[in-house]
Parts: C-alpha cells; structure tokens; sequence
C-alpha cells in the first residue's frame, strides 16, 4: 500500500499575522509483486552522433543502449535513433525479441560520429517512435544520450521543455545522459524536470554500466504512473514546493505532478506554505492526497493542521529538528545548483555570496545539530571555491549531486528505495 | 465515478482494478490522477472478467476473449481527441521545429469552466521575506501566467534561495 506521512516544522502560526511554515513529506510507494506485475516498456534510445561524439564517447552511448537492450524483454519494445545534423532511425520500434535485439546490436555498433547537433529532432524523433506503438499499460520512455548543446533546428530551452512537459502529459516520459564535460546540463536537467524523467552524469566508462542499471531499474519497476500530490489550501493560504515540482492551482487545490514512481520508492519532499492568520485558537488545515493515473491511491491521504496562537506561544514553541534537518538540506541544495549556474557565467561574487547566505540563514535555527553544523562548514567551504573558476568536472559533479537531492534522489540522480 | 467507488461497486479491491487495467483487461478510466473517472461499463466488465475467471480462464484467455467482443461491450470510456495523442503532437511539431508551439494541437484545450467558477477569482500571496510579498490574481490570460512565472522565477532566484 502506499504511504504518505507529512510533519510540520511548527505547528503554531500567529493568530493575527499568520505564518510560513516548512511541511515534510514521505512519501513510499508500494512494492512490485512478482515478476508477472511488471508493465512491458517502450523506450527509444536517442543517441547523438555529432562530431564532438567522436572517440570514446559515441563508443559509451553505444555501449549504453547495448546495455540496456540486454534488460529487454519479448514483451518490450525498443527504437533507436542517432542524430547529428540530420536524424536516422537506426531501428524502427519494434518488439524486442532476441533476434531483433541481436540484428539492433549490429546497427547500434555501425553508428559513427560526424556533423553538427540538432538535438531537437533527434530527440522528438525517438518520441516518435515510441508514441507510434504507445498502448495503455506500457512504461514509455525516451533515454537520449548527448554530450553536447542543442546548436542546430529548435535549440531555445524554453520550447525543448515545453516540449518535454507535452509529451509527459500524452504518456512518453524522457530522461537525459549527459556524457562527457561539454553537455548543457541545465538543459538536460530542464528536459528531465519537465519530461518525468531522469538527468544523469556520464563523466567515463565506469560510469555507464551503473546508471544505464539504475535508470532501468527505475524503468522496469514503475508502480504508479503520473502521480499527482494534491494539497488542499485553507482560503488565502498558498504553497509552494521546494524543488523542481510545477504546482497548477484549481480553486483551493493545487496539483503537484511527482511524475512515476517505481517499487517501494521513498520520495521526500518539502512543501512551504502560508498558514493564514484567523480567530485565536482556532485550527486549520491542509488536506494531502494522492492520486496515480487510475485515481486516488489508498493509504495516500494525511492532514496537517496549524493553530492559531498568541505571540508569546508562537515564538516558544518546539521545532521539529528532523523536519529543519531536510529543510536546510534542501535550500542548500537549490542554492548549490545555483551557485554552480553562477560560477560558470563568471558571476563568482553572487555565487559566493548565495552560499554564504543560505549558511548564514541556517544557523540562526541550527542550535547544536551537528549535521547542520557541518552543513553550514561545508557551505562556506564552498563559498570560497566558488569565489574562482571552477573546473568543469567539479562543476558537473557539483551540478548532479545538488540537483539529485534537490529532487529526494540519490547522488547519481536514482530513486531511493526502501531496502536501500 | 472514482476507483474506490467502483472497487466497492464491484466487490474488488483498487489494486485488483490497477493491475487488471496494466494487463488490458480493463481500459484505462476517463481523465487521470484526480479526475480519473470509471463508468458503468467498468462495472460491467469487471463482473465479465469474473465470470470468466470462475471458469477457470488464465488471463491472457479472458484477455483474448474481451478483444475479440466475447462478452458484453467493452467499457465506453472518453478517449483522447485525435490531438491528445503523443503521436498526433509529434506529427505537428515534428515537420515545423522552429516555429513556436502555439499549434492547436500543443495542447489540448482547457474544458469551459461552469459559470459560478467563472467569475471567480483567487488571489496568490508569494512571500519572498520578511517585507516582500507578490499579490497574484488568478485566473490569468495564458499571456500573463507565462510573464507572472517569469516574474515569480525570477523573484524566486532573487529572494528564496537565499533563505532556508
């Protein structure tokens, strides 16, 4: 059965004024029941061939995707396509039968770099595929696998995402692998937030196996697909996630699309909100429900409630340190991806500063916790090595691991599991 | 109807209903996540799976047998407009890629709203501090909400992250 647990920082707000409070959420999806369970994947592997591919590089993306279609099964289906300046459909989507897997291998080995990167239709082609045999039950994903920026065709960020978030909407998820040093990561990033998928780092061939494994894994073991978290709001309160999460209003309900979640997935997140000020004493409340695309979920409801107080119980009561913990955690992960954006646009001043103010507004609450504390003293470390340039390794790293656990993910940008 | 109401109707559990719908036996419902919504043909079905399944049927049988018309109509469910597909967008976007997506079939269109909710109108309260607040009314022209996010992005990466 699902899970949903949600906790308040404080459960106080000022009865006149009001308040902003931090709500955590965790959230567990149910297990995968046998092997029988397992909804059959479509997936379309978008590899780019352009000429800065060349080496070694083009050799992990094909060594990826031959990776990943050794995890298919009959039941399957798979495409793959390569793209530089113009697009080939390398394999038209068909089932993955070991003979078709075995005459795709020798496709996927015979893909050489050269031209320029027309990301987009590369990309959009291997939606196409999958979306031609698209059925109900099915896992649909796009992995695309660049190192490189969209410099050919439709290359504004803002289109790419839009396109991103369409195609989640009509059931084809995307998810990135960036290899190498040169890749757009906020782009990649900005294409998995809104495409439902994943954004991962390939920095060298030690790394391929391993996340081509996890993000498959992630893939195969889907339980609830297009879960939404709905929140209702008291009338003139507001909230807000802190993450990538879009939130979409209707009346006092506010959607929060979480995108699938595979087996015994844990996803934490944070909600901000404002508590509005009311009669003394009284209550309110947030109401948290989840839904997957058949409906509301059980085991997926849970209220938090606030009370109205005077000033001098407000400022006295108790913090949830658990719920400050994951908070900090979280500005300090925003505010590191950030500081990366900053550092590569040569801003080092404001990246500096930004970690420094998130450390500094961290311990006004930190007390004696000492994993605040070392949060705070890692901050600053960073602060002074944002203070020059960055190497474009610790950058990528930087990039992947904030922007991971900004999303409750791990490191590597994988779903964290129960047993994990 | 929602999917515990029809689990109920049919004495059945959601989480049979979910895995009957991964398998094909059962379409999807009309809408997704919280407006998913499941019509009597549901019921219908799910009371042919059953009796199918007393006769001791493997589901790939009962599967075969709800294809091919054997029983009673399959569910009549709304299904998306020709321009809600994956495909149909990608067959849009795909010849013209350089053109904003303002096609129709970008996305699909939002259903009229009743008339009472016409009218109505929330106000957003964005705080990025102790002494800044940002005042939102909604609903906006798609217009607005696109600068009011921008606005709000912006703001954000001014005030937010930089106060856990």
């Amino acid at each position: 059965m699902t899970v949903l647990q949600a906790h308040p920082d404080r459960a106080v707000v000022h009865h006149h004024h009001g308040g902003t409070r931090h709500i955590r959420l965790r959230i567990q999806a149910p297990a995968l029941e046998g092997a029988r369970l397992r909804s059959p994947m479509n997936l379309a592997f978008v590899l780019d061939r352009s000429g800065s591919m060349g080496g070694e590089r083009i050799a992990l993306a094909r060594g990826a995707t031959l990776e990943a279609l050794d995890r298919l099964t009959d039941t399957d289906r798979f495409a793959v396509v390569s793209y530089s300046g113009s697009v080939t459909v390398d394999v038209p989507s068909s089932p993955a039968s070991l003979a078709l897997r075995g005459q795709a291998r020798a496709r996927v080995g015979q893909i050489q770099a050269d031209g320029s990167t027309d990301l987009a239709a590369g990309w959009l082609t291997g939606c196409r595929e999958v979306a031609q045999s698209l059925e109900p039950g099915q896992v649909a994903r796009c992995l695309l696998f660049t190192d490189g920026q969209a410099n050919q065709g439709e290359t504004r960020p803002d289109v790419l995402a839009a396109h991103a978030a369409a195609l989640r909407a009509r059931g084809v998820a995307t998810s990135t692998f960036g290899i190498g040093l040169g890749f757009d990561e906020v782009l990649l990033q900005r294409i998995a937030d809104q495409g439902g998928g994943n954004a991962r780092f390939i920095e060298s061939s030690a790394d391929f196996r391993r996340l081509v494994d996890a993000e498959l894994r992630d893939t195969l073991d889907v339980v609830l697909k297009g879960t939404v978290l709905r929140i209702t709001v008291p009338i003139e309160g507001t909230v807000e996630a802190i993450g990538p999460w879009s939130l979409r209003q209707q009346g006092r309900d506010w959607d929060l699309s979480l995108g699938d979640l595979s087996s015994e997935e844990t996803l934490e997140l944070v909600l901000r909100v404002f508590v509005p000020g009311g009669a003394l004493g009284s209550e309110t409340t947030f109401g948290l429900s989840l839904f997957d695309q058949t409906g509301e979920l059980e085991g997926g409801a849970a209220t938090v409630s606030f009370r109205r107080e005077v000033h001098a119980v407000n400022i006295a009561q108790p913090r949830d340190r658990e719920v400050d913990q994951l908070v900090a955690e979280r500005h300090a992960a925003r505010t590191r991806a950030e500081a990366v954006r900053l550092n590569r646009q040569g801003d080092f001043a404001g990246a500096e500063r930004m970690l420094n103010a998130v450390a500094d507004r961290i311990a006004r609450y930190a007390g004696d916790n000492p994993v605040l504390v070392s949060l705070i003293e890692a901050l600053r470390a960073e602060a002074t090595e944002h203070a020059r340039p960055m190497t474009e390794v610790r950058s990528k790293r930087q990039w992947q691991k904030s922007s991971s656990e900004l999303r409750g993910k791990d490191a590597e940008g994988t779903s964290k599991r129960r047993r994990d | 109807m929602k999917l515990t109401d029809l689990a109920a109707a049919a004495d059945t559990t959601p989480r049979t209903i979910r895995y009957y719908i991964a398998q094909g036996l059962l379409p999807p419902p009309a809408g997704a996540g919280p407006t998913a919504n499941y019509t009597d043909e549901h019921l219908r079905c799910l009371a042919l799976i059953r009796q199918l399944q007393a006769a001791h049927l493997p589901l790939a049988e009962i599967r075969s047998r709800i294809e091919a018309g054997g029983g009673p109509a399959p569910p009549v469910v709304a299904a998306p407009s020709a321009g809600d597909s994956a495909l149909d967008y990608l067959n849009a976007v795909l010849p013209n890629l350089n053109s904003p997506i303002q096609s129709p079939r970008a996305a699909p269109p939002a259903p009229p709203l009743p008339a009472a909710q016409q009218r109505r109108s929330t106000w957003e309260r964005h705080c990025f501090g102790a002494d800044v607040e940002l005042h939102i009314r909604r609903p906006l022209s798609r217009e607005d909400a696109r600068r009011v996010d921008a606005l709000l992005d912006e703001a954000r990466r001014l005030f937010v992250k930089e106060s856990p």
